[in-house]
């Protein structure tokens, strides 16, 4: 047993506790939307969902700079030495971020925060698959095959991941309606169609962490590296 | 042809995903179940939380061994191999039967009968894998990997915690309905709080024990 083996470890118990943790707040947003129950209770199950989904959202975030070690340690990525460190804080301090987010719920500074990690998610986004793209043309920087194919799979789901806070947007202005003018068909409809538009991101997300998943357990057998 | 060692190992781990995974979400929504500042409306949405996600830990917990099994056997390390491990897989097959009856007819006298058998179910299960794991550290048989072995014990003990999750949890269905038919008093959210509260040692250590399986599976180290 090494340490490699405790950064495998971490990294699948970082695919448990996104996916899994997912179930609770999937199945919570459908009680939400219940016109059964009362707007009081619907934004108190709002609020114990949105508690909820933080796991899933640090996760997403931690399992990278876990993955990016695992890599590392193989020989086959170029994040490695004093890059793998700032890998570590970036990733550390992003959460950091996404967690203020969530604690400062409604402050302007929530806002403003909110607007960055948007921007640094396109950012992310851009900078996993691009050299991921030239890896598989044969140009580097990643040394083998299923790395950046993982690399890629991953960035689908923070891809996913947007579209589901884009799809999501009109279900808060529509709850926000409801706490102040009370239940209306309108509301109802507006609320359930956005909670429908966003299935199918949440489902892509548990699709690609599954695949990725399955190519990180995989890559000997599959690949031979 | 793809490798069915590769399908399994990720079926092993979803089932931990579904499990260890979905857990977390069910310890969160039973701390909120017992909250005064939630409402009786409330306490009864997340009931409805807690009674969809916690079907998924029973039932990946039902499939782990016999896909633990089928690992095993790919790699040269068990002797449960063939005929054996379709006999293994129609056990597991008529358990889950039972364990899901048991949940979608509480209530009731079959209900309460499909428990009971579910019980002594995994009483004989964890006396049978205590056995096997005490002889191969033992006698180096049936698993001649003493990782393995430790592995088999470990999960003779998550389903001795759960045995303990259900025996404290007993009480808060009946407290759950007093509490829904008579309101908030005293008495009601003590009779409440005291089952949550006492399962936590318990399931803190099911999922200790289920991180040290993991780690096991993984480093698969030569103990």
């Amino acid at each position: 047993m090494d340490w490699q083996d405790i950064f495998k470890l971490l990294h699948v118990l970082t695919f448990v506790y996104w996916v899994g943790a997912d179930l609770g707040v999937f199945y919570s947003a459908r009680l939400v939307v219940n016109p059964k129950y009362s707007p009081e209770t619907r934004a108190r199950v709002l609020k114990l969902l949105a508690a909820i989904d933080m796991i899933p959202r640090y996760m997403l975030l931690l399992t990278f700079p876990v993955g990016a070690t695992l890599a590392a340690n193989l020989g086959y990525s170029p994040i490695d030495g004093v890059w793998l460190y700032l890998a570590w804080a970036a990733a550390i301090a992003w959460i950091v971020m996404v967690w203020q987010i969530h604690h400062r719920d409604g402050t302007d500074a929530a806002k403003r925060m909110t607007q960055l990690d948007l921007m640094l998610r396109f950012i992310f986004i851009a900078a996993l698959v691009i050299p991921a793209i030239t890896s598989l043309a044969g140009a580097g920087p990643y040394q083998t095959e299923w790395l950046p194919i993982k690399i890629l799979l991953f960035a689908g789901a923070v891809v996913c991941g947007i579209g589901i806070r884009v799809t999501f947007t009109p279900f808060g202005v529509a709850f926000g309606k409801l706490m102040t003018e009370g239940a209306s068909p309108a509301i109802e409809g507006q609320m359930t169609k956005s909670l429908n538009h966003a299935v199918p991101f949440v489902i892509g997300i548990w699709v690609f962490a599954a695949i990725t998943a399955f190519l990180g357990m995989n890559h000997e057998i599959l690949f031979g590296t | 042809m793809i490798d069915p060692q590769t399908l399994w190992i990720m079926l092993h781990v979803v089932l931990l995903v579904y499990w260890l995974g979905a857990d977390i979400s069910v310890f969160y929504f039973s701390l909120q179940i017992i909250k005064t500042e939630n409402s009786r409306e409330t306490r009864a949405a997340i009931a409805k939380v807690l009674g969809f996600v916690n079907a998924f830990p029973s039932i990946a917990s039902i499939l782990m061994l016999p896909v633990g099994l089928m690992l095993a056997s790919g790699k040269g390390l068990s002797p449960v191999n063939g005929g054996w491990l379709v006999l293994v897989w129609g056990l597991a097959g008529v358990w889950l039967l039972i364990s899901v009856s048991a949940a979608s007819q509480r209530g009731t006298p079959l209900g309460k009968t499909y428990s009971n058998v579910d019980l002594w179910v995994r009483i004989v299960l964890i006396a049978v894998l205590t056995i096997a794991a005490i002889a191969s550290f033992t006698g180096g048989s049936p698993f001649a990997s003493n990782w393995l072995a430790l592995k088999v014990l470990l999960f003779a003990f998550v389903l001795v915690c759960g045995l303990g999750i259900r025996l404290t949890f007993a009480h808060f269905g009946p407290a759950f309905g007093r509490f829904m038919a008579e309101g908030s008093t005293l008495e009601t959210e003590a009779a409440l709080r005291v089952p949550v509260l006492r399962v936590k040692p318990w399931v803190l250590a099911l999922w200790v024990g289920l991180i040290a399986m993991s780690l096991l599976g993984i480093a698969q180290p030569s103990l």
